[in-house]
């Protein structure tokens, strides 16, 4: 070899030719292998915010339903799932196309006015439902003979702490791992025994109820599938993870799948408690009444059960809520946010999300503090916003200069109007009969 | 037109970016003007002011055009000149000329850069302080005949106004506290330091000031920080903006995470041209971190060298010596002089990162010396180098492990660490910063673990 001429680029050479074979090697795989391995690389947004779903609100909800009404409001999770499915969809779309979240985009779209009005429903809702949260781990650890007051600050703390520490994706993983706690429902469901072809006909045919109690409840259910943080949440974590509009196809599952899951769960939580509980005149008062919906599964042991699902579900939704919430706050308005910050360089970041969590842990510690109607009337509140987010979000996704090819098609556009129609007529209903029932 | 008293009085007092306000009344902020109502030279009514026009050139651009929001269901919007207003001070906005005089356009027909919809509520960056801010509202100074764009408003006060509640909020402030600095600080950003990441603006406008004037001179990790900072089609944008040099440097300041979901919103020609300029072990690191298929299309595409280069690289582990190292260094004979030594640094010398090494190799290019810089420059340009390079120089092989590399920096005060096979032929060098790098990022991953 002449070294002489260009030492640089020989060398060079030389170490191109231990080019490795294991390029070659790899794409041989089918290409289903592929697509198989890009949707697991995807996965996430969509079943992590569904399964967060799932939080005290959501388990409390079902319960009661169940546990009040049998199965007369199992029809109702047929099309609340269908409007979960199209709603989710809309926004991860909308993050995968646009690269920007919910609130950046009613932000630039409508202006400070639309942007301060949502944002104060949504903080404010999000407050309840942070309370509903701690009012989970309060009913949850008292099952367990721990007092509130130790439990509720020492959780807040823990989640407070959370932010502090950087990244939660260990803390999601655990969480989500251990949100396999559900299919103690299922399990529960069909130990108890339901006359299933009364299933059948119930989740098909609506009983002609329309007393106020009734329609509350349906518009909490409602609500606390279709809660309109989710929608945000969702969309965040599109945006966060990069997901292109190329592997928009993926993702779109993603979302189906978790909200299939989600409804699920709900359903077999309404067929659990109406089997146990429903049938036996049995009203849920409290946490460990909504545990018995566990004995066929657990029977002693369904109270420890319940309490740990509960706490899980809890904690989850406590850690996840009030940061998303400061978080879509900050963006909307242009406010330094993010959890690298010092706190003096984001001190409405810091403030909104310390106050979230002081006042949502803070409200729990009241002396005689209604835990459960508390967890069911923050998803009724849940209901009453989602009517608004829906609009901004049927409005953006269906722009083509925002969306381009990805806006919706007409049909796709009625569909999420007439979702948005039905939940604000059951808004409107709810709202009637909360006044009636004062 | 006419001429306003109050305006006029400001035309020399056009110092531009100054945070000294003169007097209030010649600035106008564009929040008082979107949204009133229009009418023309006769009373008719014609609309909403829905938009202003500006031109991007301009330091502080001059608002060329208005557009009118027609009533519901007319799509059509309806330009004129700014010339063409006679009075925006009043309740509604009066035109010195008559509606047949203005051009109906559709919404996007109109080119320039529109105020409200590229730039107010919209993301931009501040080049001064090299962060991301939200524009809440953007402030005109009056002059006799034009508007001219001079400050964009990020504070608290401009979304007070926007809501509509500045005098309650105002009052209330000035009871409590009326030293309070809400009142006296407004968060003015001067249009000079603003560069718009919105997609409808041509893409040159932004290129114009940032590249050269500002991000030039700050450190390639403070551009890093602004890019990861931004979501990724405006973090292309700004990307793009950057000059050549600069976009490489603060590519690698990224994590290999938005490195890699930065390349893959650009196209394929382009992710491409960038990865040949990277230096190849960044490059190598960048492609491990990419889908297999969008991997070999890359590579496939690269010229030969560049390619061949990466590929090698590729091959080894990540933690390994091989993975570290790169294969831009400096290797000449050992049979050169001092002095040819320092004639061919000078032709080599720029494209390699590792220069205050030279090794030097045997005609089969295996290691037998090295040279630093400090003796090539002391030593008489005429002495051989084999008699004052150090031999056997200390070196890796391309399995040895991360630690074990680190080890020898340390031992050896190294500033690079060659890697060579078992027959000593040289493969490549590992740098310090590459290896201080992995090591605190892997003491950093434990700790957060554990």
């Amino acid at each position: 070899m002449d070294t002489e001429s260009s030492p640089v680029e020989t060398v060079e050479a030389r170490a191109g030719e231990a080019a490795p074979e294991r390029e070659r090697r790899a794409s041989a795989g089918g290409t289903w292998r592929r697509r198989l391995r890009m949707f697991v690389l995807i996965l996430g947004p969509g079943i992590i915010t569904a399964n967060v779903d799932n939080d005290a609100g959501g388990i409390t909800t079902y319960s009661l339903a169940g546990a009040h009404f049998g199965l007369d409001l199992l029809w109702t999770m047929v099309p609340i799932l269908v409007a979960l499915v199209v709603t989710q969809e809309v926004c991860a779309r909308m993050g995968v196309v646009t690269g920007k979240g919910l609130s950046d985009l009613i932000r630039e779209e409508y202006g400070v006015k639309p942007t301060f009005w949502v944002m104060l429903a949504l903080v404010l809702t999000n407050l309840a439902n942070t309370a509903a949260e701690f009012s989970g781990i309060a009913a949850a650890t008292e099952i367990f003979g721990v007092s509130r007051y130790v439990a509720v600050p020492l959780s807040a703390l823990l989640v407070w702490g959370l932010v502090i520490r950087g990244s939660n994706q260990v803390v999601e993983r655990v969480f989500l791992v251990a949100c396999l706690v559900y299919l103690a429902y299922p399990i529960s469901g069909f130990l108890a025994g339901p006359e299933w072809d009364e299933v059948g006909h119930a989740l098909v045919v609506p009983p002609a109820r329309f007393e106020p109690a009734y329609l509350t409840m349906m518009l909490g259910l409602v609500g606390t599938t279709i809660a309109p943080w989710m929608q945000f949440y969702q969309q965040a974590s599109v945006v966060e993870k990069g997901i292109g509009p190329e592997h928009y196809a993926y993702e779109r599952w993603d979302v189906i799948i978790g909200c299939v899951l989600a409804a699920m769960v709900a359903f077999f939580i309404i067929i659990a408690c109406a089997a146990t509980l429903h049938t036996h005149g049995i009203r849920i008062e409290d946490a460990s009444d909504a545990a018995r919906a566990l004995r066929p599964l657990a029977g002693p042991y369904a109270a420890g059960l319940f309490a740990f699902g509960l706490f899980n579900a809890s904690l989850f939704a406590a850690s996840v809520l009030p940061l998303s919430t400061a978080f879509y706050v900050c963006e909307a308005f242009g406010w330094e946010s993010g959890v690298s910050r010092q706190f003096r360089a984001a001190p409405q970041f810091y403030g909104l999300y310390t106050a979230l969590i002081v006042i949502g842990a803070g409200v729990v510690l009241i002396p005689r503090f209604p835990l459960i109607p508390v967890m069911f009337l923050s998803q009724v509140a849940n209901g009453m916003v989602l009517p608004l987010v829906l609009f901004f979000m049927v409005r953006l996704s269906s722009r083509r200069d925002l969306m381009g090819t990805f806006a919706n098609t007409r049909a796709f556009s009625l569909a999420l109007w007439t979702t948005s129609a039905i939940v604000s007529v059951m808004t409107a209903l709810a709202l009637a009969g909360l006044l009636g029932i004062w | 037109m006419e001429v306003r008293g109050t305006a006029s009085a400001v035309v020399s007092a056009s110092a531009g970016g100054a945070r000294v306000a003169p007097s209030p009344s010649a600035f106008v902020y564009l929040s008082r003007l979107l949204d009133r109502s229009v009418e023309d030279a006769l009373g008719a009514p014609l609309g909403q002011l829905d938009d202003l026009t500006i031109s991007a050139t301009e330091a502080f651009p001059r608002v060329r055009h208005f557009v009118i929001r027609q009533a519901w269901p007319s799509p059509l919007r309806l330009v004129g000149r700014w010339a063409d207003i006679a009075d925006f001070r009043g309740a509604s906005v009066r035109l010195g000329v008559q509606a047949s005089q203005l051009m109906p356009a559709l919404p996007d027909a109109i080119t320039e850069v529109h105020l409200r919809r590229d730039v107010l509520d919209k993301q931009v960056v501040d080049t001064s302080g090299l962060k991301i801010v939200r524009v809440n509202d953007v402030q005109f100074l009056t002059t006799a005949l034009e508007l001219r764009t001079v400050h964009v408003d990020v504070g608290f006060r401009g979304l007070v106004r926007r809501l509509g509640i500045e005098p309650l909020i105002d009052g209330l402030v000035h009871r409590l506290r009326p030293q309070a600095t809400y009142l006296s600080a407004d968060n003015l950003i001067s249009w000079r330091f603003i560069e718009t990441l919105s997609p409808g603006t041509p893409a040159h406008h932004l290129q114009l000031s940032l590249s050269r004037a500002q991000v030039d001179q700050v450190h390639p990790v403070a551009v890093a920080d602004l890019l990861e900072g931004l979501d990724p089609i405006r973090r292309l944008r700004l990307f793009r903006a950057l000059d050549p040099e600069m976009s490489v440097q603060a590519l690698v300041q990224l994590s290999l995470e938005v490195q890699a979901r930065l390349l893959e919103t650009m196209s394929q020609l382009e992710a491409v041209s960038l990865l040949e300029r990277m230096p190849p072990d960044d490059a190598a690191d960048l492609l491990a971190a990419l889908p297999e298929e969008v991997r070999q299309a890359w590579l496939g595409r690269m010229t030969h060298t560049e390619a061949s280069e990466v590929a090698g690289l590729l091959a080894y582990p990540p933690d390994t010596a091989g993975g570290l190292m790169t294969t831009e260094f400096i290797a000449l004979p050992a049979t050169l002089s001092v002095g040819e030594v320092l004639e061919r640094m000078r032709q080599l010398a720029p494209s390699a990162d590792m220069i205050y090494y030279i090794y030097l190799v045997d005609a089969a290019g295996a290691l037998v010396g090295v040279l630093s810089l400090r003796s090539l420059i002391v030593e008489s340009p005429s002495t051989p180098v084999a008699e004052v390079m150090l031999t056997r120089p200390v070196s890796a092989q391309a399995d040895d492990s991360l630690e074990e590399c680190a080890a020898l920096v340390a031992k050896y005060d190294l500033l690079a660490l060659p890697v060579v096979r078992p027959d000593r032929t040289l493969l490549g060098v590992i740098t310090v910063d590459d290896v201080l790098g992995e090591v605190l990022e892997q003491a950093w991953t434990r700790k957060l673990r554990g």
